[in-house]
């Protein structure tokens, strides 16, 4: 009987290993289109690429298309993805593996994209590296967990004579020779918070409120992109002239929504006369909301006792309380416009051709004034996964 | 001959089957999943095992005198950052460095030992609170922005190579001491009745003490394996979800959960199995979100043998 329960565990092993492989094989050849006209920028108009591609399709023969599939040279990329646990990450891989597809079918590739997930483990995420490596891709695509550490994983998978490219996340910059990516497509992070906080100073003064103590709270200390917009948010200081303002940060764990607001609010008892605040991103709002709620501090903009409040990202709950009136300003990650820069660039490396190594993206900037505007006329990444 | 080879197979039933089980699988992905079974990727794998089938060996003495460690990660992350720290920071020498990680998980695990054997805590809340602790020490020391990194000499020392070394030498000198000497078979005789063993002079809380220490060297050498691949440590490089990884590793091993049986070799086999599921995967290029599935269903099949086993043992015993 024993025997019997140990043969059946290992069947049921190797057929949920096959079954798992059949699907997801099926699932690779129906490349996603999901995603399209949703381009996430107004500068970025693809609509009519595909609308042509499928006149043309229609139109050719059955085995003529047979040939010319035959005829795609095969490639294979993986995407070493950090996390899955927010909206954002499944719109760079949706994204990735749709301008992926396209970019093939333009250039005459058949890609296949593998894509991992290290569940926030740093560990994992170079594990699951080398896996790619071993799996025989030839771009591996990366939004590192921790921008160090990752510094022996990119040397890795230089030393295999793979390229690197560094996606939504920068590298640390003590990266030196093989350490460096070939390519590094990542937010214009500081632009980011330096746009949203000019744009703020600009509704304060228009509501004649002068800054008095500013509120920062600060996404990830091992994250370049919340490195970078704290630059950003000092910069925005400088140029505002308001420099001698009083700054209280708040530490938010690695982009912890929970950590935030536990640590905010007794940053909030303590200083109830701040009167704006800064976020490395809305995707912490949920903890940021509870905290000013439970200070009475969460009033809408024109309401006694409104905290003006700027933030990167534009995540559903962040274009929500924008258009509510609790945020003033923001500017979206604009990742559609990561995934058309970094496919194009990846088969721009693979057929030797020279790119630029450091791309960095500036996405949609918005205020409290235009956000409905917008929503009307612009695509944005958070409207796509509203309903995650 | 043949009723030296039926002893054998009777008293090596769990390691036969285990082979069996991998050797089957093995075969199966050679021949359906390309580049698994190349040069390349199997010594990814075997570099991927050995941190969780170290672990698990620890895990298998603690689990053998019916005793829990769940705070073997948050451990090894911890010993890791302070190892880390003392070379980067403090500008410490790599070798000594490579000690201070082992000896500080020692540490951390002769705390637990302590509190469980001597001060008769509860083994779930102590190692509980050992995996709060040991992220928290982590996360302090890995400072606002992480430590450096390492110079590589420290991870071309522990390259595949030697680590796969380090994973057969803990494999056999742990299994050799569990099965071999007089005292693994205490262990085995806590396990089976702490009570009993006690009344007939075994020194339970000396023991008891010494499982858990080596739980705790076990997870820094996991460590020190660690700290090589990714050339620093951090504080999530030990996630609390790993624990499952490790125990599940001993269970599916045949290492009782309830005590008193277990071998560590067949719990390193465990840990091919659960680890290298994830490799399998990603090779199959098989969504993390089925991974966990079919992990989970692994997992629940192998308690699910084991509590077969123990119903039966028991109604022999009656």
């Amino acid at each position: 009987m024993k025997r019997t329960l140990a043969i059946i565990l290992a069947l049921v092993m190797i057929f949920a290993l096959c079954a798992c492989g059949q699907q997801q094989a099926a699932g690779g050849s129906n490349q996603s289109t999901s995603q399209q006209g949703s381009a996430g920028s107004p500068k970025q108009d693809i609509a009519e690429a595909p609308a042509e591609e499928a006149a043309t399709e229609e139109a050719a023969p059955a085995e003529e298309a047979a040939d010319a599939e035959a005829e795609l040279k095969p490639v294979k990329m993986g995407l070493a993805m950090q996390s899955l646990q927010a909206a954002a990450f499944h719109a760079w891989a949706d994204y990735l593996q749709y301008r992926l597809d396209y970019e093939a079918e333009q250039r005459g590739y058949k890609v296949e994209l593998i894509t991992t997930n290290a569940a926030d483990d740093v560990t994992k995420q170079a594990n699951d590296i080398r896996d790619l490596i071993a799996a025989g891709c030839e771009v591996i695509f990366c939004p590192c967990l921790d921008s160090q550490a990752i510094l022996q994983s990119v040397k890795e998978v230089h030393d295999a004579g793979i390229i690197y490219v560094s996606y939504c996340r920068e590298v640390s910059h003590d990266a030196t020779g093989d350490q460096v990516p070939d390519l590094t497509v990542n937010f214009a992070s500081e632009e980011q918070a330096y746009v949203g906080m000019m744009d703020l100073w600009e509704i304060m003064k228009a509501d004649g409120v002068e800054p008095v103590k500013l509120i920062d709270c600060y996404g990830d200390k091992t994250d370049e992109n919340a490195h970078n917009r704290e630059a950003g948010l000092q910069r925005a200081l400088k140029d505002g002239g308001y420099e001698g303002i009083p700054i209280v940060e708040v530490e938010c764990g690695h982009w912890e929504p929970d950590v935030c607001g536990q640590n905010l609010a007794p940053v909030l008892a303590a200083n109830p006369d701040a009167n704006c605040m800064y976020s490395s991103s809305d995707f912490l709002n949920s903890g940021i909301q509870k905290a000013m709620e439970d200070a009475g501090m969460w009033h809408k903009r024109g309401e006694e006792g409104h905290v003006y409040f700027s933030a990167s990202d534009m995540y559903p709950l962040g274009i929500q309380h924008l258009r509510e009136g609790y945020m003033d300003t923001a500017v979206d990650q604009g990742c559609y416009n990561f995934a058309v820069h970094a496919a194009a660039g990846a088969f721009d490396l693979l057929e030797g051709k020279e790119v630029e190594q450091v791309q960095l993206v500036l996405g949609t900037q918005s205020t409290n004034d235009n956000i409905e505007e917008i929503l009307a006329t612009i695509p944005l990444w958070g409207n796509d996964y509203a309903d995650y | 001959m043949s009723a030296k080879l039926k002893r054998f197979a009777s008293n090596n039933k769990t390691l036969l089957i285990m082979l069996g089980v991998i050797a089957v699988v093995f075969i199966i992905l050679s021949l359906t999943v390309p580049n698994f079974a190349t040069p390349r990727n199997l010594t990814n794998l075997l570099q991927q095992i050995a941190p969780i089938a170290v672990m698990a060996c620890g895990a298998t003495y603690v689990l053998v005198i019916g005793g829990m460690d769940i705070s073997n990660p948050a451990v090894m992350a911890a010993s890791a950052v302070v190892g880390v720290y003392y070379m980067t920071t403090l500008g410490g020498n790599l070798i000594v460095g490579t000690f201070v990680i082992i000896l500080t998980a020692s540490l951390l695990g002769l705390i637990n030992g302590f509190a469980i054997a001597k001060l008769k805590m509860v083994p779930m809340v102590v190692t509980l609170s050992m995996m709060t602790i040991g992220t928290g020490l982590a996360t302090i020391l890995s400072g606002t922005r992480g430590l450096p990194i390492l110079p590589p000499s420290f991870s071309t020392f522990f390259n595949k190579t030697t680590v796969i070394i380090i994973l057969l030498l803990v494999t056999i000198v742990l299994d050799f001491i569990l099965t071999g000497t007089k005292f693994g078979r205490k262990l085995y005789y806590i396990g089976n009745n702490a009570r009993t063993a006690r009344v007939s002079g075994i020194d339970s809380e000396n023991l008891t003490m010494l499982t858990y220490v080596i739980s705790g060297l076990c997870a820094g050498i996991a460590g020190v394996i660690n700290t090589a691949s990714i050339a620093t440590a951090r504080a999530n490089m030990g996630p609390q979800s790993q624990i499952l990884d490790i125990i599940s590793a001993a269970v599916i091993g045949g290492v009782s959960p309830n005590g008193g049986t277990g071998r560590v070799r067949d719990a390193v086999l465990g840990a091919f199995l659960i680890v290298g599921l994830n490799n399998v995967m990603n090779l199959l290029a098989v969504s993390d979100y089925y991974t966990t599935l079919i992990k989970g269903g692994i997992i629940i099949g192998a308690m699910g043998i084991s509590s077969y086993r123990q119903q039966q043992a028991l109604k022999k015993g009656a």
